[in-house]
């Protein structure tokens, strides 16, 4: 799986990468790093400090799978496992990388479960401090587009669900994202309103086309 | 449980960026639930993060009154 969207930087659309991480790339995760100079607002601190200790622990937990040899690495080998093993748990880290000549090299990641039922399960989805930084560049509707690529992928391995927590500080957003009634501490993505954000999906595929058409 | 959907509207990707301003953050569970649902250990800078978090500016341990007692009415 590789597939392009669009993302808002400093006002203007730009193409971001979305494509399933390798195991070079997971360690790096590892390595992000609070920024030397934190800003004033303390909720946006407290969101880096989560973002930095996520990329850590889905570091770890990919690792943990790794070792059983239960993760994958691309959508043919996702493909390929569920394939020879249709009862099978795999975990799978998906990363966005921006497309343009960009100061930050990672724009977020994604930590995946294909359960047993070839459904997904979201178990968190966090963007580089930098991105929350925005100092270096304004980056903007990476977790919207991350949201829809994922779906995206539950449909390319007929997934009927996909799953995950909403917090308290999240449940409203999952609420507006997804446009439906009410969201507590869990979401499930299906039916129509999987439908739903693959139209989105689409709709937002082809305003980047028609973008490019005019570039 | 199924969601219902409320609006069959495609929108715009201005509208999805404007929703995205609004949490352009972390999604999933803490990072402390994460860690304990998985058995993993966290890290030191975000334990000494935390307990800064709930301490005062010295560094000390907030306290709670333990005179403030909930009264039966």
């Amino acid at each position: 799986m590789s597939g392009r969207f669009p993302v808002k930087v400093n006002g203007k659309w730009r193409e971001a990468e979305i494509s399933f991480a390798s195991e070079r790339e997971v360690k790096r995760l590892a390595h992000w790093r609070i920024p030397k100079s934190l800003p004033a607002d303390p909720v946006l601190v407290q969101k880096i400090y989560d973002a930095v200790e996520f990329a850590r622990l889905a570091c770890n937990r990919w690792q943990y799978y790794r070792r059983q040899h239960l993760t994958v690495r691309g959508l043919e080998d996702l493909e390929r496992v569920v394939h020879a093993h249709p009862t099978t748990e795999v975990a799978m880290v998906l990363i966005v990388r921006p497309v343009w000549d960009s100061p930050i090299s990672t724009l977020g990641i994604a930590h995946l479960r294909r359960t047993w039922c070839n459904h997904l399960f979201l178990e968190f989805l966090a963007l580089h401090p930098q991105v929350l930084l925005r100092r270096r560049e304004q980056v903007s509707s990476v977790g919207s587009a991350m949201l829809h690529q994922i779906v995206a992928l539950a449909g390319q391995i007929n997934a009927q669900c996909i799953w995950g927590e909403a917090t308290e500080g999240s449940h409203e957003w999952y609420e507006e994202r997804l446009a439906v009634q009410e969201v507590r501490d869990h979401f499930f993505i299906e039916e129509d309103v999987m439908e739903h954000c693959l139209n989105e999906m689409h709709r937002a595929q082809q305003e980047m086309l028609a973008r490019r058409g005019t570039a | 449980m199924k969601m219902k959907l409320i609006s069959r509207r495609i929108r715009s990707m201005e509208e999805l960026c404007a929703i995205d301003d609004k949490f352009s953050t972390v999604l999933g569970p803490s990072p402390v639930a994460f860690a304990a649902r998985h058995g993993l250990k966290l890290s030191k800078s975000y334990v000494t993060f935390m307990r800064s978090q709930k301490s005062n500016g010295n560094g000390a341990r907030k306290i709670v009154h333990s005179r403030r007692k909930l009264v039966a009415v």
